[in-house]
């Protein structure tokens, strides 16, 4: 009997406290979206407009700007991350002398606050930093002049090349232990049966590693979806709206311009998208975990 | 044959040493960064190696009453967080995995909580912050962490537990061992290695949070990725205390990180491929 209490008392905090902290929050996020609300006017105070915020986000100019732009972000990002970790992981597999410690020493980057990789970047493609300097020391003199995060087509491909630059030895790492996890004998019944390199890759290898796959896939994807720090100390969503992200827009809606209502709605649509993208990949990897 | 081992062995290396100059060349250039005097960061040909190095930056950096203040921030809210995410959670696992507390609704929660981009919280958070008169306090932020922690907390730690064999468990509870003393004598010291990864997991999430931070705090609770975003967004950029400040914020979680990579894979791979 008492042990039946116990494992309530042992569960129930924790319940409650996400109950509480998730629930609060989530609520006040989906009633504000029902509200015309300005912090900045406090005294006009909130008014009920029904589902306004939502009819005005089919008006948004901006809004699809951001959503593509998110969008572009996750896929390059994403994708670039997971064909450069494998190629790097799979030269990682070959046993080599102090794998170990270069290993060690290449996850560094992953746990670095985002914040400070963000600053680190804009000050070396700073026109006074080291990048234009090393153009200019190699004589591209034309490479050098170019204002890297004030142009409008080059920011968005800079920043993707940065989140990779943080993301990377992440995907190297679990995509290694992946292959970790590959048996030597389908291997080495391939190789009697005379198979090619990428026919061994395809046909033993992808299957074994493709949990692995799936699991950083989706783990980037979701941090790319709320990607902000390095976003907003690098460029803080210009020039213009060249790299105004849907968390950017968000950010500036709700919290600089202090419209709590139509902010929300952006939150909101932040969230759907996340738990969109999560579910799909989610998916992936509850099919390939029960095969 | 021999040759060629030699011959593929060499292009991995090479392999390597483009990737670890790319994965370190920026930090390279922060540490130089730091230690080079007002005007050398921007010099062409650009100074690779300040001769000799300055300390100024490191000084100024340390003096500043703004940075002893965010260090201090982020430190208690910090270890305050991963604290009480350890305190719910273990139980809450143990209580999960071992005698399946409705733990499919659980689960469900726990899943949510980890795909809802923080981002999305900014507002409603900040607002809830104001009205409570809970914004600017170091109490609010660790709430707010808390809650994005003791899920990832409770999932890795339900990995941990379940690889534990129950025997063990059993054993004890025949020689009398009471069901508290259980997880405290046996279940802590055999996940304690994940437990060390997981807390640096936690750890590197609050410690290095910003949006959130950012709406949370100014002046009282201020932490050091907001300091540096602060330092960034002032009109005139001071690049060497900066870069201290950068270093000094990355250092701490990446000296633990690369010490406890080896069970921080290990306790992904556990906490995603489980069920």
């Amino acid at each position: 009997m008492k042990e039946r209490r116990l494992k309530w008392v042992m569960v129930l905090p924790a319940f409650l406290f996400i109950c509480i902290m998730l629930g609060y929050p989530l609520y006040f996020l989906l009633r504000n979206t029902l509200f015309e609300w300005s912090y900045i006017r406090a005294d006009l105070g909130q008014t009920f407009i029904g589902l306004q915020n939502y009819q005005h986000l089919l008006k948004d100019f901006q809004l699809p700007t951001s959503i593509r732009l998110t969008l572009y972000l996750i896929v390059g990002t994403v994708g670039l991350q997971v064909i450069l970790g494998l190629l790097i992981a799979l030269v990682l597999s070959r046993d080599i002398r102090g794998e170990g410690l270069v290993r060690s020493l290449f996850l560094a980057p992953w746990f670095i606050p985002p914040i400070v990789i963000g600053f680190n970047w804009r000050f070396m493609l700073a026109n006074f930093g080291i990048f234009p300097a090393i153009f200019k020391f190699l004589g591209l003199n034309s490479l050098a002049a170019i204002p890297f995060l004030g142009q409008r087509s080059l920011v968005m491909p800079i920043l993707i090349l940065v989140h990779i630059w943080t993301g990377l030895p992440g995907s190297v790492l679990i995509i290694s232990a992946g292959l970790k996890s590959v048996p030597t004998e389908p291997y080495e019944a391939a190789m009697v049966d005379g198979a090619s390199y990428f026919q061994r890759f395809r046909y033993v290898t992808l299957p074994f590693i493709r949990p692995a796959l799936y699991l950083i896939t989706f783990l980037s994807a979701t941090f790319m979806v709320r990607a902000f720090d390095i976003i907003m100390i690098m460029t803080g969503g210009g020039p213009g709206i060249a790299s105004e992200v849907l968390s950017m827009y968000q950010y500036d809606v709700g919290i600089k311009q202090f419209d709590i209502g139509y902010g929300s709605t952006l939150g909101m649509v932040l969230l759907v998208m996340s738990l969109v993208i999560s579910a799909f990949f989610l998916r992936g990897i509850l099919r390939s975990t029960k095969r | 044959m021999k040759m060629r081992t030699v011959r593929r062995h060499l292009s991995s290396y090479l392999v390597w040493i483009v990737v670890l100059v790319v994965a370190y060349f920026p930090l390279f250039w922060l540490v130089t960064g730091s230690l080079k005097v007002l005007g050398q960061q921007m010099a062409i040909p650009p100074i690779w190696f300040p001769h000799p190095p300055t300390h100024t930056n490191w000084l100024a950096f340390f003096k500043d009453p703004l940075s002893a203040g965010a260090i201090y921030n982020s430190l208690v809210v910090t270890l305050a967080s991963v604290f009480f995410s350890f305190l719910l959670g273990i139980p809450a696992a143990y209580s999960l995995t071992r005698f399946r507390v409705g733990s499919g609704v659980i689960l469900i929660i726990i899943m949510l909580v980890r795909m809802i981009p923080p981002n999305a919280f900014m507002v409603p958070l900040f607002v809830i912050s104001t009205q409570l008169g809970l914004h600017d306090t170091r109490f609010m932020l660790t709430l707010v962490y808390l809650l994005f922690i003791l899920p990832v907390t409770i999932w890795f730690l339900l990995g941990f537990i379940s690889q534990i064999p129950i025997e063990l468990e059993e054993c004890a509870r025949m020689e009398g061992c009471s069901q508290l003393s259980v997880i405290w004598h046996i279940i802590l010291p055999l996940i304690g290695p994940g437990l060390a990864a997981l807390a640096v997991l936690v750890m590197t999430m609050t410690w290095n949070e910003f949006p959130l931070a950012l709406v949370l705090t100014s002046r009282n609770s201020r932490t050091l990725p907001v300091m540096v975003n602060l330092f960034v967004s002032a009109r005139s950029i001071e690049w060497g205390p900066m870069c201290a400040a950068g270093i000094f914020s990355a250092l701490p979680i990446v000296v633990f990180g690369i010490a406890v990579q080896k069970f921080l894979v290990r306790g992904l791979m556990a906490g995603a491929v489980k069920e």
